[in-house]
């Protein structure tokens, strides 16, 4: 154990005093975590311009108090920013000018053909309610009262007729390639319906009742930043201790260890114990900084440490199987980064899968990384260790095999 | 001497590599304790797989080697040469950003020796004002003299060097000769191979001549030089003119080259009796005989000679 300590030492502040490794190993990450943190670490409810060309004034120039409700109805469903446009010039000019490829148009008359078109729908309304009494209970009602009924429904149709039953239009101009509009129209969709209830005086017979339940408040930030750090305590591992030993190998450094008291089992253990040291150092500033900059709610609990411990042991001797099968540093090199880079970003440590076509998430779980990045978000973000225990067991059974093997190649190649 | 006195022997060593490259075909030698011994031959002789051999980086294919009394191939031969040789690898380097004092206190405490004999080696090997700096900005000879203070921080009792001075100028070459000199002089067995003929001259007790993997010849300098290097130059000055044209006439054979009576005999019987002759005739003259160097001696087995980058020519 001494002589593995003093080898982990010598290798550990060769690694300190490489800039490239200080930067790619540590300082890279928390880029990462600072750039990708600031664009999608505290998402609040996206909202989309819409531009609103109001020609409905009354006679003093201003728009019409129905328009402007309408106008602020659709402001305020928090979804939509209206951004008023005026009148007077081409739509698709004042789109492109500004940039918003979606705009609502309300033509003059608006308010008027909407309160011509709002009488004839409460008398439609009427008429049919006193015609389905009497249909319905006509049979029960004296004579007298019914003729009475009848002759006002009468009554009621002719002056309906004096009242256009045509809907009023609005116009919603859009770019087909723009992808919100389609979620734009809905939202305006959903106000023009209330607008039509309210001015028919109907209330809602069925409606939508929302309960927000907040078990934990949870932010893209807290699952990305166990991404990230499973994902660089993973490349660290293989890409770490690969080069490493294919460095020793060329520089012939390691048949020179190969002939001190320095064991190998010794100094495969030192490389390994570089790697889980600086796996601790990085997930100490990823978390620390996670924190303090975003206010992230992941913790370091002691499944979260053992889970990250084990991540770095399975994939270091990962890192050790590849470097000790392959004998030029290039060769190892590009292994490696064959091995490192589509496991970093095909499981799903940088983004949710929930997303991603079904192909994609069968891929993602067969990378060993997917469930350590589940792992890691279920204990550090929810408390929940289930997705952990297959981490553990995969990390737990295949890196002793991984070591057996590289040791018993690097054994072979020592004493050819 | 058994196996036991040696600190080197080796018996018919053969190692094929694949099925059909035969890097050493038979070996045999002795390495005496507290020699200087110089493995001698060009690139690719056997040279370096011989050296791996006996530091147990490599199996041979057949035959024996022991390392101070101790099998190679036993748990107790790799005991030995962990804790009681030291080594130099070919082309072989260290940490790049440790410094000297790191390095050598890496392999101290590999050894499990005193912080102490790091200090004293720096001194011993005028590493001590290069000792905080990092082992990649060494020039080429300071690397050596760092790598020879590590192979010697356990105090062995034998030290391989394989090819310690390849690749360094001539003036870090002279270094490195200067620490092997002193190394002898403090009874530590040394194993050195070289393709530098003048190397082996400089410093070898004994030196064998290995090509494509058999020993074809071992023994000290001047016993290879006398079985193998064939002709000796005697040259003689500060004889009166008529003397030298009597000598010229009676003894047959001799040039005059720069004022200087230059005969080339092919044995000692010969030199001697050139001499005699000389100095019956003029006792004040002055002789210098030029031994043939290793170089001769190594023209006359191989047909060959060695170059600088170690190739045959």
């Amino acid at each position: 154990m001494r002589r593995s300590l003093a080898f982990s030492s010598a290798v550990a502040r060769e690694w300190m005093r490489s800039k490239t490794s200080v930067f790619w190993s540590v300082a890279f990450p928390l880029i990462l975590l600072l750039v990708f943190g600031a664009a999608f670490g505290d998402i609040r409810v996206q909202t989309y311009p819409l531009l609103v060309v109001n020609e409905d004034l009354d006679y003093s120039g201003r728009p019409t108090g129905l328009s402007t409700a309408l106008v602020n109805a659709i402001n305020s469903t928090g979804i939509v920013e209206v951004r008023l446009a005026e009148s007077g010039h081409s739509i698709e000019d004042v789109m492109r000018e500004r940039g918003i490829y979606r705009a609502l148009v309300i033509r003059r008359g608006f308010e008027e053909e909407l309160l011509r078109a709002s009488v004839a729908g409460r008398v439609d309304v009427l008429v049919s309610t006193l015609e389905y009494i009497v249909a319905t209970y006509g049979n029960r009602t004296p004579p007298e009262d019914r003729s009475r009924i009848e002759s006002g429904i009468s009554a009621l149709k002719t002056l309906r007729s004096n009242f256009s039953s045509d809907a009023v239009k609005v116009i919603y101009v859009r770019d087909p390639n723009d992808q919100p509009s389609s979620a734009v129209e809905g939202v305006i969709r959903s106000v023009l319906q209330a607008f039509n209830l309210r001015l028919l005086g109907a209330n809602e017979t069925l409606s939508l009742s929302t309960s927000d339940l907040a078990f934990r408040r949870t932010r893209p930030i807290d699952l990305y930043l166990p991404g990230v750090l499973t994902a660089f305590v993973m490349t660290n591992g293989v890409l770490g201790t690969s080069s490493a030993l294919a460095e020793m190998r060329r520089s012939r450094l390691l048949r020179r260890l190969a002939i001190t008291p320095l064991r190998l089992s010794e100094l495969l253990t030192g490389l390994v114990l570089v790697q889980v040291l600086m796996t601790s150092v990085l997930s100490a500033l990823l978390v620390a900084v996670g924190w303090a900059v975003f206010r992230s709610s992941f913790s370091l609990g002691p499944v979260a440490v053992a889970l990250i411990l084990v991540d770095s042991l399975l994939f270091s001797s990962l890192g050790l199987l590849i470097g000790s099968a392959l004998k030029e540093v290039e060769a190892v090199n590009a292994a490696s980064s064959v091995v490192v880079f589509p496991m970093m970003f095909l499981s799903g440590a940088f983004w949710p899968l929930e997303f991603a076509p079904p192909f994609m998430r069968t891929i993602a779980s067969l990378t060993p990384l997917y469930y350590f990045v589940e792992g890691l978000r279920a204990a550090g973000v929810y408390g929940d260790l289930g997705p952990s225990l297959t981490a553990f067991s995969i990390g737990l059974a295949a890196f002793p095999v991984l070591l057996l093997a590289g040791s018993r190649l690097l054994e072979r190649e020592l004493a050819e | 001497m058994g196996k036991e006195g040696h600190a080197v022997v080796t018996e018919g060593l053969v190692k094929v590599y694949g099925n059909s490259v035969r890097a050493l075909d038979g070996v045999s030698i002795e390495v005496r304790r507290g020699e200087v011994f110089a493995l001698l031959g060009p690139n690719g002789a056997g040279k370096t797989t011989l050296v791996e051999i006996l530091l147990t980086l490599r199996k041979p294919t057949s035959g024996r080697a022991y390392v101070l009394g101790e099998d190679v191939l036993g748990g107790r031969g790799r005991s030995v040469v962990r804790k009681r040789v030291g080594a130099i690898l070919q082309e072989s380097e260290s940490f790049d950003l440790l410094t000297v004092r790191e390095t050598l206190r890496l392999y101290g405490r590999l050894y499990g020796a005193d912080a102490r004999r790091a200090e004293e080696l720096m001194e011993l090997l005028d590493l001590r004002e290069h000792a905080d700096r990092p082992y990649g900005k060494l020039s080429g000879g300071l690397r050596r003299r760092v790598l020879l203070a590590a192979a010697l921080i356990n105090d062995p009792e034998l030290v391989f060097l394989d090819e310690p001075t390849t690749g360094l100028d001539p003036g870090s070459r002279r270094d490195v000769w200067s620490v092997l000199k002193r190394m002898r002089r403090e009874g530590v067995t040394v194993f050195l191979t070289t393709h530098y003929m003048e190397e082996a001259e400089a410093l070898a007790d004994r030196v064998g001549i290995i090509v494509n993997g058999k020993m074809v010849a071992i023994g000290s300098p001047g016993e290879l030089a006398e079985k193998y290097g064939g002709s000796k130059t005697i040259r003689v000055s500060g004889i009166r003119p008529e003397v030298a044209e009597r000598l010229q006439r009676e003894l047959g054979g001799a040039r005059i080259e720069n004022g200087e009576l230059v005969w080339v005999a092919s044995n000692q019987t010969e030199v001697n009796r050139i001499v005699q002759a000389v100095i019956t005739a003029s006792p004040e003259a002055v002789f210098s005989v030029r031994n043939p160097g290793l170089e001769e001696v190594f023209l006359r087995l191989t047909g060959r000679r060695i170059t600088e980058e170690g190739g045959i020519a």
